[in-house]
């Protein structure tokens, strides 16, 4: 198995390393700009997780070059990238730059600025959203948080996924997996740090079982984080993870890209892409 | 009593209410449609609600029953809600004869035993195969390691919710699950699946995914909603009871076939 995690996770980060010049950021009057930061900072993400654990290589190297070069040619403060959907992206971004042991206080000062103005409590925000946001500003040093406060948001976060899974959206699904990836801080502290681990009993079947159904449903994508989720909780998987990686494989195109949607959706000006960066991204993490 | 069981026999209190609105629709139907399930259907209320609350009903539900000839010559009863039913009523010379007569179908189901090629197998098997392993599993139910049985579980509980999300799928998702809590797999797997039957129920205490009557088939209460009505009380019975109907049934076909001392 750890042959094929390995080979997966190379051609990943080769597709990644070889469709770089897609995730930078164009300028805010460009169609596809939101789209491309949201790209961004979903690697900007993953490198800083990876640079965290004293993860590097060639071409995590080269990639981080590349992101942190962009980073500094970013408006952060543009109507764009004060919508809810980059709530945590000058956090993100800040974690990447500190792994790499620059000077981030000028991207924590943009999000401190944004606490100060109450900007980021009138925001509409998924439960969920918000309890990554709350952990992120803790990370940071933006805004302290307790454990207390943290596990309150964390239940808050929880309660709309009190339903059967038959009952799940897509939301509710990617709801799960980023609860696990706030909660464990992507794998570098214990679930047990924030909340009781009686609490965590269904969340861990859900991640489970989640994952499972993305088997059955050929979801690259959701497969992806579950595997990610499943190596954070500590979940004892082999049978599963082998199993995800094996349909991860036989997904992988040539190139080493993995669609995050086996039916894709509407075709974009960058068709292929923005159907394959997000999954090839996550995949890349599993692997790592 | 737990709230959780407190909340499901509520609900099964409910749709014996509905089944007993459905007993004097029967004289107007032919005795085929719908009279075995929803005789099933009132015996498991009586047997999970206390008080015999619902004995009344339940006795006038099997006494409209076809009797042994009429089942024997093929007379249309279904013999397999029969069989089940002679779990709850023993002393029926029906339904015994009916048990009877499924005897060697039931020993001749081979076991399960849990394993990861068994829970890979569930995760990838179309419905045809995977519906033939879930009533070996409800009758035979699962040896194997814990870790194994909660894989299995699991397993089962992903291929019935990711069924129930597709319009049309949701009686397989049922049967699915209706396993996996008969076989007593995996504690937090069996808790979602009452979630899952509990949110099937319609207000007036019928259970299943359609009004009570479609344009192109009329009234689909008798023929659709009895018995998936039914189908859920067996799953909230597997879940509560002592011991799972399917398994009692083939403990009692065994005990039967036994040589005598």
């Amino acid at each position: 198995m750890d042959a094929v995690v390995r080979d997966v996770g190379t051609r990943c980060w080769a597709w990644l390393d070889a469709h770089r010049d897609a995730f930078a950021p164009l300028h805010e009057d460009d169609p596809l700009h939101a789209k491309r930061l949201l790209a961004f900072g979903e690697l900007a993400g993953i490198l800083g997780n990876v640079r965290r654990r004293g993860i590097g290589g060639t071409v995590i190297d080269r990639l981080t070059a590349f992101v942190l070069e962009q980073i500094v040619r970013v408006d952060w403060e543009t109507p764009t990238l004060r919508s809810p959907a980059f709530a945590v992206a000058p956090l993100v971004a800040s974690r990447l730059y500190a792994a790499c042991g620059r000077d981030a206080s000028w991207l924590r000062a943009i999000a401190a600025r944004q606490v100060a103005l109450g900007a980021l409590e009138s925001i509409e925000l998924l439960p969920y959203r918000r309890f990554e946001l709350e952990h992120l500003l803790a990370a940071t040093g933006v805004r302290a948080s307790s454990r207390r406060a943290l596990a309150r948001r964390f239940a808050e976060a929880l309660a709309p996924l009190a339903k059967p899974p038959s009952a799940y959206t897509t939301n509710d699904r990617y709801a799960v997996t980023h609860l696990v990836f706030a909660l464990c801080d992507d794998g570098l502290r214990p679930a047990e740090a924030v909340v009781a681990r009686r609490s965590l009993t269904r969340l861990r079947w859900l991640v489970a079982v989640g994952g499972r159904i993305a088997i059955v449903e050929r979801e690259p994508d959701l497969l992806a984080e579950s595997v990610s989720c499943v190596r954070q909780l500590g979940l004892d998987e082999p049978w599963f993870v082998g199993a995800a990686f094996a349909l991860a494989r036989e997904l992988q195109d040539d190139e080493g890209g993995i669609p995050t949607f086996v039916q894709p959706p509407a075709v974009l000006a960058d068709a292929t892409f923005f159907q394959r960066y997000h999954a090839t991204l996550m995949w890349a993490h599993a692997a790592t | 009593m737990s709230q959780a069981r407190s909340d499901v026999l509520a609900d099964v209190r409910r749709a014996g209410g509905w089944l007993r609105t459905m007993l004097p629709t029967l004289g107007t139907a032919p005795a085929a449609a719908g009279a075995s399930a929803l005789a099933l259907g009132l015996v498991l209320v009586d047997a999970l609600v206390p008080g015999a609350e619902f004995a009344i009903e339940a006795d006038a539900a099997c006494g409209l029953l076809p009797q042994v000839d009429d089942l024997s010559s093929g007379g249309g009863a279904d013999g397999f809600t029969f069989a089940l039913l002679s779990a709850l009523r023993p002393n029926d010379v029906r339904f015994r004869t009916a048990l009877r007569a499924f005897s060697a179908t039931l020993a001749a189901l081979p076991a399960v035993r849990a394993s990861a090629p068994l829970h890979a197998h569930v995760l990838r098997a179309d419905d045809g195969e995977l519906g033939a392993l879930c009533r070996r599993i409800e009758f035979r139910g699962v040896v194997g390691r814990g870790v194994d049985r909660r894989a299995l579980g699991m397993a089962l509980g992903a291929r019935a919710f990711a069924a129930a999300r597709i319009p049309g799928r949701s009686a397989f998702a049922l049967q699915v699950v209706h396993a996996a809590v008969a076989a007593r797999l995996d504690p937090t797997t069996t808790r979602e699946a009452i979630a899952f039957v509990r949110r099937s129920q319609h207000v007036d205490g019928a259970f299943g995914p359609l009004p009570p009557s479609t344009p192109r088939d009329g009234d689909v209460r008798l023929r659709f909603h009895v018995p998936w009505t039914t189908a859920a009380l067996r799953t909230f019975y597997d879940a509560l009871a002592r011991e799972p109907l399917g398994r009692a049934i083939v403990r009692a076909s065994e005990k039967d076939n036994s040589p005598s001392p």
